[in-house]
């Protein structure tokens, strides 16, 4: 017998179905935009939904075709209100989601829901312009497939389908899915660089380095633990007290904030190094500046790199994303010994407001012997007299800002005294610059990387002596030697320390320490995968970068055979299923009964047959029946049990007569 | 002009399908060779939405947004590959058509049934001549029985035409179809005309009026009931008794025999004689009568009862039908 199944009742809980799911599907992808977007957007949003919710429930009608316009050109107006323009992450996610909303108030069949289920997809792709991190990429996994059955519930909506049902035939696309998207992102020819220009801005809020420095910048970088760096180094790694990683040199002083000004341009520079070269691989997050960071001092700098005379690494382009690069340095070096006059004027320069610190200089610059010896005589002082190296230095104003920290205030942070101290060189006639960057670093040993946070960000002096060319000098270090040894946590009060929670629970270090590796990994190997990893994986895997041909058939192989696997399995489950188990029991229970005589005939039922057998042979009618009534019990009801069944099956062995 | 070239379109397609497929039985299995499929309208929407989505991580060089990006791509061509195969492997059985008078919607009997282990969702039947669609969701293992609606228009053998089966499952991006072009076809009544002339008296004239006067005497025993019977001629007090239903019959129909004669309605065309036919013969039956009727190409004795009814109705159908269709049948 045939079931006659009723025509399906589209017309009537479509509305409610499609509608209900669409909002899931939008409330999934947009939650994370929630922290992002301007608070009346969302509130817009919600609002719109349960209007939309209220037509739907309530019967009310839907707004008319002007009233949504006048509200989309409203919220459009609101949104330039509130951004000051339309481009960019922010702005764009707050108009999807606002247009998404407003397409819900005259969506009426397939193809409007169908469209808002679009704009969800969007507005999740907008999340990761602000984030992509692993918690981020670990929420989007659950938010797909949500927005998935959403949209298969929108195209075939059925009241009756359980969720179970749905959730179930979505995991059957996505499993397949996946191996697929792995396939392509890897394969997948990557074209770098921004196809329209507002690219940048999403980085305004970086923390790092910027191109100056002003007292008090840097002991604010000191609060923050963020990662700035990570760096992997091949073979031994130097000591503690060698890591210090040259970001930007500072040549200019104009009473209150150092700048880098315009850079010279490259001469051949002698370079005289000692030591071993160190080579390491550098993951860069994002610092919007044109400077790479590397260990002080680099020899050989990556590709498509510069450098400039004061030895900065600098690129073309700012650097927005997180990058990746090699590097090899020496930590023992002099650079610059051949460096012109001209050029070594530039770091002579000093505005004259400090009358103190200069008649200091010229009393060194009168009494000892060589340059070596005033730069001694200076480091002597920031170590015998009582400075002291805090986060809270007090506040420096008006014009004479060295004077007032060399000898009234004695308090400040490495960058008070990298600042003082060059420019109490340059009084004394020695050239001499700021270098800032970090110091330190952590070892993870979870996966071997050097963490370098933000807090560890630095500021250190370069002298340039006779003979000897530009050398560097860390004057914290004469003062809190702790800071250069042990890293910064060591050297500052107990109460400064900006991560003193971690001290305090170190198993909560550890947690930090995995959860740090699983970013480095990430970063490297998923983020960072753009076309110049891109390239090396194809090298790796035998392919040429450059061949279009080649990669297009490879791309094509890849995605016919993956396709064709999920084929296979799909023809496989379309395929006759053999007999059930229940049917072959039976038939053994058949054939053993057609052995004594009892042939079953085409046209008999099982239980004509079995009344049959039962009514010539009583001695078996127990047996012949209890099976034949099992049988159609598992066969027609879906009742009882089968192992039982088959157990009853094998243990029937009629006897050729009656006894 | 657009439509126009788009409907000439499809008609090169479906007359290439015809022409490449050939005539069915009435039993046809829906196998790849005739199994088609293209991205519908929110499938090709989807597909550049995507395309947009990758130059929008591009232009961020956003890997995480390639991810997606990637995923919805390859999450489209499985879905393609489910649809397809969310028709492969059904069989679709031709199991029957009930006659119907012109005008009404005959009811063809489709039994689709799956094989598989996987359930089919969502699958539409539809004939080519009409809109209307039946959906049906057909458990793993088992069959579902669709009748699919063609509104008929003139008397005669209409025949299905193209049966389509088809489905977007999963996720509306891909619409997969397979067309049987079956050996089926419905027997269309005429239309009973709205207003007709009083059926004709008995032969015999006896001018007794009523009809349920006539006979009462002459009862010649019970038959069982059967739908269209008159409830003035139920047996009520047997079929208490015998726990179903049963009417009654009467002898000397030969006397009470009617003659529903096409010369009878000399001024009319032969389709609205045909429908005035028509209606005399559902009122006979539904009076439970004795009637004949005397085609110009055909003569049926008086009788009663549904045989007589049925015979009498397909002879109403067919008159002038062209007898090579005829003999087709």
């Amino acid at each position: 017998m045939t079931p006659e199944l009723q025509p399906l009742d589209y017309a009537r809980r479509m509305d409610r179905q499609r509608l209900g799911w669409t909002l899931l599907a939008l409330t999934a992808m947009a939650a994370p935009h929630v922290f992002n977007i301007a608070p009346w957007i969302t509130a817009v949003a919600v609002l719109l939904a349960l209007w939309r919710v209220a037509c739907t429930w309530r019967g009310w009608a839907l707004p008319s075709r002007k009233l949504l316009m006048a509200l989309a050109i409203g919220e459009l107006v609101c949104v330039l209100l509130t951004y000051r323009t339309i481009n960019g992450p922010e702005p764009g996610a707050a108009l999807l989601l606002l247009l998404a909303t407003l397409k819900l108030m005259e969506s009426k069949g397939l193809r409007d829901y169908f469209l808002v289920m679009i704009t969800a997809y969007f507005i999740g792709l907008a999340n990761f312009l602000y984030d992509q991190t692993v918690p981020l990429a670990l929420y989007m996994i659950p938010a797909v497939w949500i927005t998935t059955v959403a949209l298969l519930n929108v195209g075939h909506p059925d009241s009756e389908r359980s969720l179970r049902v749905s959730v179930r035939a979505t995991g059957r696309l996505l499993l397949p899915a996946l191996p697929l998207a792995a396939v392509l992102f890897l394969l997948f020819p990557r074209i770098s660089g921004p196809l329209w220009g507002f690219a940048s801005q999403k980085h305004a809020g970086v923390t790092g380095l910027s191109s100056s420095m002003t007292p008090g910048d840097l002991s604010e970088l000191a609060q923050s633990d963020e990662v700035a760096f990570r760096v992997k180094f091949d073979g031994t790694p130097p000591p503690q007290s060698a890591l210090y990683w040259r970001a930007i040199v500072l040549h200019d002083y104009d009473g209150k904030t150092w700048s880098s000004g315009n850079l010279p341009w490259r001469r051949q520079l002698e370079l005289s190094t000692h030591g071993q070269a160190v080579n390491y691989q550098v993951t860069l997050e994002p610092t919007n500046l044109s400077i790479l960071y590397a260990l002080d001092l680099p020899s050989k700098i990556p590709e498509d790199t510069g450098l400039s005379a004061s030895y900065e690494i600098t690129t073309h382009t700012p650097v927005t994303e997180r990058k990746l690069y090699s590097a090899t340095s020496y930590t023992d070096y002099s650079y610059g010994a051949n460096m012109p006059n001209w050029m070594l004027r530039r770091d002579l320069q000093l505005p004259r407001d400090d009358p103190r610190a200069h008649a200091l200089a010229a009393q060194w610059q009168s009494t000892a012997q060589s340059p070596e010896q005033v730069v001694q005589d200076a480091l002597t002082m920031f170590h015998q007299e009582k400075f002291s190296y805090t986060l809270q230095p007090g506040v420096l104003s008006g014009d004479d800002r060295v004077d007032q920290f060399l000898f009234d205030t004695r308090r400040g942070f490495c960058e008070h005294y990298a600042g003082a101290f060059v420019y109490l060189m340059r009084a004394a006639g020695i050239p001499a610059h700021v270098v800032i960057g970090y110091q330190g670093g952590e070892l993870n040993p979870v996966d071997g990387y050097y963490v370098v946070r933000q807090q560890e960000a630095h500021a250190w002096a370069e002298v340039w002596l006779p003979g000897k060319g530009w050398t560097r000098v860390d004057p914290t270090g004469a003062v809190d030697p702790a800071r250069v040894e042990k890293g910064l946590e060591a050297s500052l009060p107990d109460d400064e320390v900006a991560d003193s929670f971690y001290i305090a629970h170190p198993w909560f270090g550890d947690v930090r320490n995995s959860w740090d590796a699983v970013n480095t990994g990430w970063n490297e190997w998923v983020l960072a995968y753009g076309p110049e990893l891109q390239e090396k994986f194809y090298k790796k895997v035998g392919l040429d970068y450059g061949d279009w041909l080649q990669l297009a058939l490879v791309l094509g192989l890849c995605i016919v055979l993956t396709l064709g696997f999920f084929w296979l399995y799909l023809l496989w489950e379309r395929r006759q299923p053999g007999a059930a188990p229940v049917v072959r029991d039976y038939a053994r229970f058949c054939a053993r009964l057609a052995r004594i005589g009892f042939r079953r005939h085409a046209h008999e039922g099982p239980l004509d047959y079995g009344m049959r057998v039962a009514r010539v042979r009583p001695d078996l009618e127990r047996q012949v029946l209890d099976i034949t009534d099992r049988y159609i019990e598992l066969r027609y009801l879906d009742e009882g049990d089968r192992r039982h069944f088959s157990k009853l099956v094998r243990g029937f062995e009629p006897a050729r007569s009656a006894r | 002009m657009f439509t126009a070239l788009r409907a000439r379109f499809r008609r090169r397609i479906r007359e290439w399908a015809r022409s490449r497929q050939g005539p069915d039985g009435r039993r046809v299995s829906i196998v790849q060779r005739r199994l088609y499929i293209l991205p519908t309208g929110q499938g090709l929407l989807y597909g550049v939405s995507v395309f947009v989505m990758m130059l929008a991580s591009m232009n961020y060089a956003n890997s995480m947004g390639f991810m997606l990006v990637f995923l919805l791509a390859s999450l489209g061509m499985v879905a393609m590959n489910a649809t397809h195969a969310n028709l492969l492997g059904l069989q679709i059985d031709a199991v029957s058509v009930a006659p119907v008078f012109a005008g009404e919607t005959a009811r063809f009997h489709v039994k689709v049934s799956n094989a598989g282990r996987q359930p089919r969702t969502g699958v539409t039947l539809s004939a080519e001549s009409d809109e209307r669609t039946i959906t049906n969701d057909i458990p793993a293992a088992a069959d579902s029985l669709a009748p699919v609606p063609l509104v008929t228009t003139r008397r005669g053998w209409q025949p299905i035409g193209r049966l389509s089966v088809e489905t977007t499952y999963p996720l509306a991006l891909f619409h997969a179809w397979s067309w049987a072009y079956m050996d089926w076809r419905v027997l269309v009544y005429p239309a009973p005309a709205e207003q007709a002339p009083p059926m004709p008296e008995p032969l015999g004239g006896r001018g007794l009026g009523r009809p349920n006067d006539q006979g009462e005497d002459d009862f010649s025993g019970l038959r069982n009931y059967q739908p269209g019977d008159s409830p003035r001629r139920i047996a009520w007090k047997a079929s208490a008794k015998e726990r179903e239903l049963l009417t009654k019959r009467f002898s000397g129909t030969g006397e009470e025999a009617r003659w529903f004669d096409w010369t009878q309605l000399p001024s009319l065309g032969d389709e609205a004689r045909l429908s005035i036919l028509c209606r005399w013969v559902l009122e006979a039956h539904a009076e439970d009568l004795a009637y004949g009727l005397r085609l110009p190409s055909m003569l049926i004795a008086p009788a009663a009862g549904e045989e007589q009814r049925d015979r009498c109705l397909k002879a109403l159908a067919l008159h002038g039908v062209d007898t090579a269709m005829e003999a087709a049948a």
